[in-house]
């Protein structure tokens, strides 16, 4: 037992280096728990103020292209506003007017800026100033006028920490626009405007420059929403599949200006998924 | 100089530390192969004399604030406790001729410009491949990673040296 005391005492130094590093290591390894918790993550308060003070000066540097960005929205969805008017007039003629009560609107929108972001890494965070005081719950989807972005993973009061589909922990099902063939896109941690779509039936027709959009076969993401383009087409080595390389819609580099998507059927949806598991 | 007034010079780095990394040093993404960690400058530049605990301490706070705000739980913080306990056998092995004075701090102007890029470069180099393979563990891009280690060390060098430059004017002016 002396002994014992001894050698502690002796390799106290080694052994608190030990202790320390084993600690980071538990951290390193519970990863994607620790992101559970607002505490661990950006989004918890300290963080969200020095980041919100950050974006507060670097703002000002890209509001010129934010500004185009949201123009270039605006115009499109008018466009898209004045095609459903001249529908419903069509249609006016006849069928009686029909008033559409609030709770058929499925997705409620909360728009927030993001104050911090990284893309180099291999798991990528965005941190977002708003937070459950403005509605925001974890898995929510988060878009941009471009695509998708990705889905909230750890809220506090006033920020949200995203999960952008540029982290490799990220699965997404994605399909073809216009079929129902669907694959799984997975970004493989290269680069922050590129990811890999794996899974697609080799029968399915694909050529460079074909639409890809979300399936809708998770009850986060909605079906049809812009997630990019084929950039160059290849085979799966082991045959049967596509590996296709995707150029993805939205720019994780400039990203300043996103919604926060809440799904408003998304408990029921999930609550049946959940029956229907059980039942199998 | 007296030890209170060391402490609060201390603090004072520790806190201008994580401010540049964190609002500055983290957005220079220069085409995502360069990341220079320049914070880690405070545990190079703790007194010669402070003990493997206490420098094992300040690197692992050092690093896990820089975790929190970067979503890294973990990773920076191992980094630093390895260069902090490392640093010890790192200066004994580039010993100047004379014994180092205990309550000194290693810096460019009293140990000369070759003995501290040399020291630098070890404790930076060893500090950027810890973190980068911990970082990049589930991906098998073994030669991106060590283009980005490489370049990174030369960019946190850079800024490490320079801010060597203001400190030797600091001391300069007031000694």
């Amino acid at each position: 037992m002396r002994n014992f005391f001894y050698f502690l005492v002796k390799h106290a130094t080694f052994i608190l280096f030990l202790v320390m590093e084993t600690i980071c290591g538990l951290l390193v390894f519970n990863y994607n728990d620790y992101h559970k918790s607002a505490f661990l993550s950006s989004s918890n308060a300290v963080c969200g103020v020095v980041y919100d003070a950050e974006e507060g000066v670097s703002q000002y540097f890209n509001l010129g292209s934010a500004n185009r960005h949201l123009a270039a929205e605006n115009v499109e969805l008018r466009n898209r506003i004045a095609l459903l008017e001249g529908k419903i007039k069509a249609m006016s003629d006849t069928v009686a007017e029909i008033t559409l009560p609030d709770s058929l609107r499925k997705y409620n929108y909360i728009a927030a800026h993001v104050i911090n972001s990284s893309t180099h890494r291999s798991r990528n965070y965005l941190t977002i100033d708003c937070g459950i005081n403005s509605g925001v719950k974890r898995d929510m989807f988060v878009i941009n006028g471009d695509g998708v972005v990705g889905l909230v993973s750890a809220v506090s009061a006033h920020y949200a920490t995203i999960l952008p589909i540029i982290n490799t922990s990220m699965g997404l099902s994605v399909k073809l626009a216009g079929s129902n063939y669907r694959g799984q896109l997975k970004w493989d941690g290269v680069s922050p405007r590129k990811a890999m779509l794996e899974d697609l039936p080799e029968h399915a027709k694909v050529s460079v420059g074909d639409k890809i959009v979300t399936s809708g076969s998770s009850a986060f993401f909605p079906e049809g929403i812009m997630v990019g383009v084929v950039d160059e087409v290849g085979m799966d080595k082991n045959g049967g599949f596509y590996k296709l390389l995707i150029r993805l819609a939205v720019d994780f580099n400039s990203i300043y200006d996103v919604e926060i998507v809440e799904n408003r059927q998304q408990a029921e949806q999930r609550l049946l998924e959940e029956i229907s598991e059980t039942d199998d | 100089m007296t030890n209170s007034s060391n402490i609060i010079k201390l603090l004072l780095i520790f806190v201008l530390c994580e401010l540049t990394q964190l609002l500055i040093f983290n957005n220079l993404q220069i085409s995502g192969f360069i990341n220079p960690y320049v914070y880690i400058l405070l545990i190079l530049t703790m007194p010669f004399g402070t003990s493997s605990w206490l420098m094992m301490l300040v690197s692992f706070v050092l690093g896990i604030i820089i975790d929190i705000f970067c979503d890294t739980p973990g990773m920076h913080a191992g980094a630093c406790v390895l260069i902090g306990y490392l640093r010890q056998y790192v200066l004994k092995y580039i010993a100047f001729r004379d014994e180092y004075k205990s309550d000194s701090f290693p810096t460019i102007s009293i140990y000369g410009s070759v003995w501290y890029v040399k020291y630098a470069l070890i404790m930076v180099s060893i500090h950027h491949v810890a973190l980068f393979f911990i970082e990049q563990f589930d991906t098998i891009f073994f030669w991106p990673t060590l283009l980005r280690i490489v370049l990174s060390i030369v960019a946190t060098m850079f800024f490490i040296i320079i801010s060597q430059l203001f400190i030797r004017s600091k001391s300069s002016s007031f000694d």
